[in-house]
């Protein structure tokens, strides 16, 4: 490397004194200005995890929410190059560090998570859609799902209720959140375990719900064809109101 | 030439790009790294956009003065991207955002030394080979002097010779540099390089203290600034000029306007000077 070991301490010392606030030496500062880099800096950072997680921040204290950020500026290592990014690096040092156990906070995870995957949906690359019919057989036509979706379960039940009520409703919870292709918007639905098979057999292939049939009849011990093909029909009706299934395809 | 007046593409204001038949810059700026792999709503605007007017893209994140390792995901992507939008200028800024393996998204000071020189010169060469066109880098803001050996015109003026990189002379900057330092703003701009400029930064800034102020593009360009732009283009020839601003985003009217204002200096300079001369 052509940088001279001190040089590169310098940068270093500069980035660390804005990350951590700990007080530098180095030749020629002017210490009177210096703290307007980390000010800078700390406020980039605060922001852009402020607007990605605008329910957890209403929610916490304001001295948790500092304590959390501050803990994230000075120890994470930052990694994306794409600052939109960064509040799931967030998320994952929250969660990986135990600071909800800390705070006393169970719901703080599954509150972060869900909030970050709203935005993943909304940015996620777009896919390719398959050619599909709007007018069809909903029970015996195969069903052309929309890609621009995510299916994740929670513990706390924080996409109903606030986060120290959801603390009090352990349990398991299927969300399936979601990109209206017409807008663009992200909308989410609680879901079953079962409608959690009929998503995901959907993303790997177009099936007809008479298809789905006999492997949920079977997986899941529902010996009533009748009902639970009523129980699918009317359950992918709902979904095809919300965008979620585009239409049908032979 | 005519010239011509852009200005940055912010989500703030995107609607405006598609919808005010009076906000018609001549090209737009952004930040590529604010946009790569991005689908969705703000991919469909983005497209539209940049169907509709001239791309610059002005990014954040390559850190050309880092003591880290060059990103090389980062670059393939941004070469993708770049290609994709069919972007005329890339510029980045001389300084730095990452060290010590960790990014922090604002632009702090390179300490002007020659070994600086010599790592960043050789980071720009790569870097220009790899994405198959000259890097443009901009004379950025400083607060303070770190650890420095050489005055701030030698070293820019230094790298952007060795490297054979371009300029994006940020008139704004020199203005705060010279406030907040006590150099001559005037006779900084007549040392610059300006056979290398490609474009110029135009915005506001923010005075936090008598004698310091931070370059924030969150106000409108003050009149001391115009003048140095005025003096500036008086040295140069004709190359595009954006308008930034990034916060506190006023009325668009307001915008049009600053646009309107700097078109009328650099048609001054560069329309009816030139018209003269032929």
């Amino acid at each position: 490397m052509l940088l001279n070991t001190e040089t590169k301490t310098i940068q270093e010392k500069l980035a660390g004194y804005c990350r951590t606030g700990e007080p530098v030496e180095i030749p020629g500062v002017k210490h009177d200005r210096l703290h307007n880099y980390r000010r800078l800096v700390f406020n980039v950072i605060n922001s852009t995890i402020q607007q990605a997680y605008p329910i957890t921040r209403e929610w916490l204290p304001d001295e948790e929410w500092q304590y959390l950020v501050n803990e994230f500026f000075k120890k994470h290592d930052a990694q994306t190059p794409q600052v939109w990014k960064l509040p799931f690096e967030f998320y994952q040092f929250i969660s990986n560090n135990h600071y909800a156990d800390e705070l006393n906070k169970p719901a703080l995870n599954d509150l972060l998570w869900f909030e970050w995957l709203e935005i993943e949906v909304h940015t996620m690359p777009d896919q390719i859609i398959p050619d599909y019919r709007s007018k069809g057989n909903l029970s015996s036509d195969k069903l052309v799902i929309n890609p621009h979706l995510v299916l994740t379960k929670l513990t706390y039940p924080i996409h109903k209720m606030g986060g120290n009520e959801a603390a009090l409703h352990e349990g398991l919870y299927f969300i399936l959140i979601y990109r209206q292709k017409d807008t663009g918007n992200v909308r989410f639905m609680e879901i079953s375990a079962l409608h959690v098979f009929v998503i995901e057999e959907l993303l790997k292939s177009p099936w007809s719900i008479e298809q789905l049939l006999p492997d949920i009849s079977s997986l899941f011990g529902l010996d009533d064809y009748q009902t639970l093909s009523q129980h699918l029909f009317h359950f992918c009706s709902d979904i095809l109101d919300k965008q979620i299934l585009l239409g049908y395809t032979n | 030439m005519k010239t011509s007046i852009g200005i940055g593409f912010r989500r703030d204001f995107a609607n405006e790009f598609l919808t005010n038949q009076k906000f018609t810059p001549d090209f737009i700026e952004f930040a590529p790294e604010n946009w790569m792999n991005m689908g969705g709503y703000w991919k469909n605007i983005l497209d539209q956009v940049a169907e509709r007017f001239p791309v610059t893209c002005h990014g954040l994140s390559l850190s050309i003065g880092s003591p880290d390792e060059l990103d090389w995901s980062f670059l393939k992507e941004l070469k993708q991207f770049l290609k994709h939008y069919q972007v005329e200028i890339y510029s980045e800024h001389l300084s730095y955002t990452k060290a010590a393996n960790a990014h922090l998204y604002d632009l702090l000071p390179v300490p002007f030394r020659l070994d600086a020189i010599n790592h960043i010169v050789n980071r720009i060469r790569q870097v220009q080979d790899y994405l198959e066109r000259p890097l443009v880098l901009e004379n950025v803001s400083y607060y303070t002097p770190v650890a420095a050996e050489m005055d701030e015109i030698t070293f820019i003026d230094e790298i952007v010779n060795q490297s054979d990189c371009h300029l994006l002379l940020d008139v704004n900057n020199v203005y705060v540099n010279a406030f907040n330092h006590g150099y001559d703003a005037r006779e900084f701009i007549r040392q610059m390089p300006l056979n290398k400029v490609a474009y110029i930064h135009m915005a506001g800034h923010e005075k936090v203290a008598p004698d310091l102020i931070i370059d924030t593009h969150g106000q409108a360009i003050i009149d001391p600034v115009y003048e140095l732009f005025d003096y500036t283009l008086s040295l140069m020839q004709p190359v595009p000029v954006l308008l930034e601003r990034d916060f506190n985003i006023p009325e668009t009217d307001a915008l049009i306007m600053e646009m309107k204002q700097l078109k009328t200096i650099a048609t001054k300079h560069w329309e009816v000077h030139h018209a003269t001369k032929h």
